[in-house]
């Protein structure tokens, strides 16, 4: 059983009096440790996908699947199964979903450990327990030594470093990035994908947003979206070999 | 010009862009003018039963009598062995004084009144002359007061208080209508006018006043009087007063060592008295009240800090382009006073509304110098809350400002 | 989220943004303050009066033909048909009483000075004709000399015992006791003097002397004079059982039919704090409505930077709503944030109010009150109000949707 399906998955926004079709019928499944990027033009539906894989936002018809658990069915007329609540989502984010955000996202004047305890203080963990596995997961992103500093103290890389170790201190099980070097140099850049790329290797399953065709290659998969649809669905050479 | 007109159509407009916030800083100084008016509308209302409730003793008037009003407590015993004050004394006055122009004696008894079925209980039955209606100014509401030869005479008429007149002819006209007291029949031949209550001093609303004769007659006995006295006019009261006190001297025969063994009246006394506990409550009422506008004040400058700060790069920019000091200076001031006046002009409004519904419960007076007053304080409040976050908006360094995120 | 995790993050930015925090803390600190120095204020004077009412003595009520305290007009003349309380009455009273009590009659006059050689007292002098149990129920402690005795009460004996007001004008030099001293011409012996008690109401309780009952009203009775008892009861925990019963023997002696209520009065220090308190009541409960505006003013400048707050931090709350924060976490950490500000406030609030109104304490002359019960309302005031005006922006915040809020500049 796939990790993440989507069945016939559709968003419509209302934006005044028009509809506007952001997705207009989405198949997708991803399996275990798959690594996927997804690439398309701005406004071809691919930051509405993640929202919804993301549970940000919830479709407006078709089904998601995530992990077993029912995100969303409106063949389910129970809404407690059907439809999630606002907190049974976020329920799901705080225990499935990581996120690496362009803007990294992190809380300003905290420390960079306390950013990564942040998810493990949602989850109701204990303050020990927490420590250690916000640690480890600034461990698994070499950033033990600068844990105690708040994020204006460090630079572009190392701030995306620690939203990482965020998104993986919860042992999620999907890392959504969207756009992870889109405000960092190319040298960075480089690093931050290797990151990644170690990451899938241990196992993660990861699903990436790009525009920028080098960074979509890291991934095994790439998923093309055009006006809400998705125009392909490939194999990288990685993914092939 | 232009550029100070600009500023404040920045400030106007920096208002309307947070309306909510706006809203709520108002709020606190319409809650703080409110307050604070209605307290002032509460003390002029004070003042206003107090003057009313004076007048019946006429301004220039002056009473001989036994006591003084105000003594220490222990000093009732002093004056107790005091000779009373005799009702012949009031024509003596007259006849000996040149500054003088009346002079009547009065007492007081109380008495049950009765009209038909309607009855009230213990009231205050003043017997005088027909001078009284010289002397205390008295407005009537209709009717007329007694005249000399009622006076004289012990006629049974009556003039009745306000209070009197609702409780036993609640339906009717009291003119011509005959109350009984103690047995005896009186006519009305007239109805004070309403002088209202303060501080459970005495009201001509709830006395009835008939000929002393008459009094004496139908309570019979013999007590002291008390002798109203009205100086002359172009007489000050001090000369009167001092021409009285030689006069009442003499009919008491007293030695220059002696003290006087009676005490000369005025209003002043208790004006003075009064004038004391007014000022208690105002200072208290309006020192708590105020506190609440000073909080007010302090949210005006809370949110005037919030706005300079989101506003930072702005002010950068301006200030990179040319804009002067005191421009930035004035546009941040006028936003804090546009908002401080708009409350204080809603607070005044909701004011003059309640002052109505007060009125039912105590007396209210809302007067012009009133909304001046807090129109003023507002504006002040709008200064002194939005003086210190403007002058941080003026001093602010362009280029950090510029940078500022 | 843990209790302490929600107080930890809304303690981090409260220390953020001090300026902001300082103002909106000032406000509820002046509302608190305008609250508590009222009440504490009130309290002082409530409490010096009552303990200058408590002279009384606690465990001593009184029988009187007249109130104590009269309200309103109109009334007197009730009263004033009532049959005096009369020597008669009284001895017949303790005839019939056997309880755990003394019971004393005493008749009062001034208006006539006590002359020693060419000196002589004011007239306002009070002249006090008392029973031997007179020593038990005053208050008065003998400074030298004896107290009134049966036999001086019964032969109706010209003794006298002086206050030390009286001593000072008339007798500074001597040795008071053994001294004649006259009154309306009758001349009094000096059988002692008692100690000084102080002034109540600026009003001196010296200024006064002692002479036997039977004596008294030889001299100064009419037809107006009625007698007030003094009944000190020993045992406290028959304070009400002693006056039921004496209120009842009353009764019998002046006849009065079982369905009429009492033609006298019984005072107790109790009934005085009582009518005092419905005084005060009234007093206190305008000054609460009123000294309660400036806390509502900070109220609603709380909930003004509250809502400056969420929208500061609209991008942290779609952060931590995409690390999974519920609606209720952002709701708790918000409306926690503005009750820690209250509760400072109403702290430090709290301890300035009961310091102002101490002050009028000191300036009275009169002990210090710490009025917890105040300090409680307030804090629960406090409480409410962080609340009440916490709650729109908590629930503001809290409402927020994550995508909009992650996208937020």
């Amino acid at each position: 059983m796939a990790l993440l399906e989507l069945k016939q998955v559709t968003k419509v926004y209302q934006v005044g009096t028009v509809a506007v079709h952001a997705l207009r019928g989405i198949d997708l499944m991803v399996e275990k440790n798959e690594y996927v990027s997804v690439m398309g033009p701005s406004g071809s539906g691919k930051s509405t996908l993640m929202n919804v894989i993301g549970c940000l936002d919830t479709p407006t018809s078709g089904t998601y699947i995530l992990d077993g658990k029912t995100v969303h069915d409106d063949r389910i007329e129970q809404s407690s199964v059907g439809k999630l609540s606002d907190d049974d989502l976020a329920f799901v984010r705080n225990q499935k979903i990581g996120f690496v955000f362009q803007t990294f996202n992190l809380l300003p004047r905290i420390t960079a450990l306390h950013n990564v305890e942040l998810p493990l203080i949602y989850a109701g963990i204990h303050k020990k327990d927490r420590l250690d596995m916000a640690k480890e997961a600034l461990r698994k992103v070499n950033l033990e030594d600068r844990m105690h500093h708040q994020p204006n103290e460090l630079s572009g890389g190392q701030r995306q470093r620690v939203a990482i170790a965020r998104a993986l201190v919860n042992n999620p099980s999907i890392i959504l990035a969207d756009e992870p070097t889109g405000n960092l140099d190319s040298k960075t850049s480089r690093e931050i994908m290797q990151l990644m790329d170690h990451l899938h290797d241990e196992g993660n399953t990861i699903i990436l947003v790009t525009h920028e065709t080098d960074i979509a290659q890291h991934a095994h998969r790439v998923v093309h979206f055009l006006d809400g649809l998705i125009a392909s669905d490939e194999f990288t050479p990685k993914g092939k070999g | 010009m232009g550029q100070l007109f600009e500023s404040v159509i920045m400030a106007i407009k920096a208002i309307l862009q947070n309306k909510t916030r706006a809203f709520l800083t108002m709020l606190g100084i319409i809650i703080g003018i409110l307050s604070v008016s209605l307290m002032g509308t509460a003390i002029s209302g004070i003042d206003e039963v107090f003057e009313n409730s004076i007048q019946g003793m006429g301004q220039d008037v002056l009473y001989v009598q036994k006591y003084p009003w105000f003594m220490m407590n222990d000093e009732w015993w002093e004056y107790r062995n005091r000779p009373d004050i005799e009702e012949k004394y009031a024509e003596q006055i007259l006849e000996r004084a040149s500054t003088i122009a009346f002079a009547t004696p009065s007492t007081g008894r109380r008495s049950d009144v009765k009209y038909g079925k309607n009855a009230v209980e213990r009231v205050e039955i003043n017997g005088t002359t027909w001078q009284e209606a010289y002397i205390s100014a008295l407005k009537l509401e209709s009717g007329r007061f007694f005249s000399e030869p009622e006076s004289r005479y012990g006629t049974r008429v009556a003039v009745i208080g306000y209070d009197i007149k609702t409780s036993l002819f609640p339906n009717e006209d009291p003119l011509g209508k005959e109350i009984i007291i103690q047995g005896n029949t009186f006519r009305i031949i007239g109805v004070i006018a309403q002088q209202g209550k303060f501080l459970g001093l005495m009201s001509m609303d709830n006395i009835v006043t008939i000929p002393l004769n008459s009094l004496k007659n139908i309570f019979g006995g013999r007590w002291g009087m008390s002798i109203s006295v009205k100086p002359k006019e172009g007489v000050t009261v001090e000369q009167a007063k001092e021409e009285l006190m030689f006069i009442m001297r003499g009919l008491r025969g007293l030695k220059p060592q002696e003290e006087n063994n009676f005490s000369i009246n005025q209003q002043e006394a208790f004006r003075q008295q009064f004038a004391s506990i007014r000022m208690a409550i105002s200072v208290v009422g309006i020192g708590i009240t105020a506190l609440s506008l000073i909080v007010g004040g302090i949210g005006i400058m809370n949110i005037m800090f919030v706005s300079v700060r989101e506003r930072t790069k702005e002010i950068g920019i301006r200030k990179a382009l040319g804009a002067k000091k005191n421009i930035i200076l004035f546009q941040f001031l006028s936003e804090a006073v546009i908002i401080s006046l708009i409350g204080g002009t809603i607070g005044i409004l909701i004011t003059v509304g309640l002052v109505g519904l007060l009125q039912k419960f105590f007396v209210a007076r809302l007067s012009i110098d009133l909304i001046i007053i807090s129109l003023s304080v507002s504006v002040i409040t709008g200064i002194l809350s939005g003086m210190v976050p403007a002058n941080l908006a003026a001093r602010l360094n362009p280029i950090e400002a510029i940078r500022y995120e | 989220m843990n209790l302490h995790e929600v107080l930890t993050s809304s303690l981090d930015s409260i220390r953020q943004n001090k300026l902001r925090s300082f103002l909106t803390l000032l406000g509820v600190v002046i509302g608190m303050f305008s609250i508590i120095g009222v009440m504490t204020a009130i309290n002082v004077l409530q409490k010096s009066v009552e303990s200058n009412l408590n002279v009384l003595g606690t465990n001593t009520f009184f029988i009187q033909k007249y109130p104590a305290v009269q309200m309103g007009g109109g009334t007197h003349w009730k009263y004033r048909n009532r049959k005096n309380l009369t020597y008669a009455d009284y001895l017949q009273l303790k005839d019939r009483f056997s309880g755990p009590a003394t019971i004393t009659a005493e008749n009062w006059h001034s208006g006539d000075p006590i002359k020693f050689e060419d000196k002589r007292t004011k007239n306002s002098v009070g002249i006090r004709g008392v029973t031997p149990e007179w020593e038990f129920s005053s208050g008065y402690f003998l400074q030298s000399g004896r107290m009134i005795t049966r036999n001086d009460l019964e032969q109706m004996r010209n003794v006298i015992i002086l206050g030390q007001d009286v001593v000072d004008v008339l007798m500074p030099q001597y040795n008071p006791v053994g001294q004649t001293v006259t009154i309306r011409g009758v001349k009094f012996k000096v059988i002692g003097t008692l100690e000084r008690k102080g002034s109540i109401f600026g009003q001196s309780e010296d200024h006064v002397v002692i002479i036997p009952l039977t004596t008294h009203l030889k001299m100064f009775a009419s037809r107006w004079t009625s007698l007030g008892y003094a009944i000190a009861v020993m045992d406290m925990e028959r304070f009400e059982e002693v006056q039921e019963e004496i209120v009842f023997h009353l009764r019998l002696i002046r006849s009065v039919p079982l369905t009429e209520e009492n033609d006298f009065e019984v005072v107790s220090n109790t009934s005085l704090i009582d009518t005092f308190n419905q005084v005060t009541g009234a007093i206190k409960m305008a000054a609460l409505l009123i000294s309660s505006i400036a806390l509502i003013a900070a109220g609603i400048g709380i909930m003004n930077i509250m809502l400056v707050s969420v929208t500061e931090r609209t991008r942290e709350i779609g952060i931590r709503k995409s690390m999974g924060a519920r609606k209720r976490d952002i709701m708790n950490q918000f409306l926690l944030e503005s009750l820690v500000l209250t509760e400072m406030g109403a702290l430090i609030g709290i301890v300035l109010g009961i310091l102002a109104g101490n002050l009028v304490a000191v300036s009275m002359d009169v002990s210090g009150v710490f009025p917890v019960q105040w300090a409680i309302i307030g804090v629960v005031m406090c409480s409410v109000i962080g609340v009440v005006f916490g709650t729109y922006p908590a629930v503001k915040a809290a409402k927020l949707d994550p995508i909009e809020a992650l996208r937020y500049e």
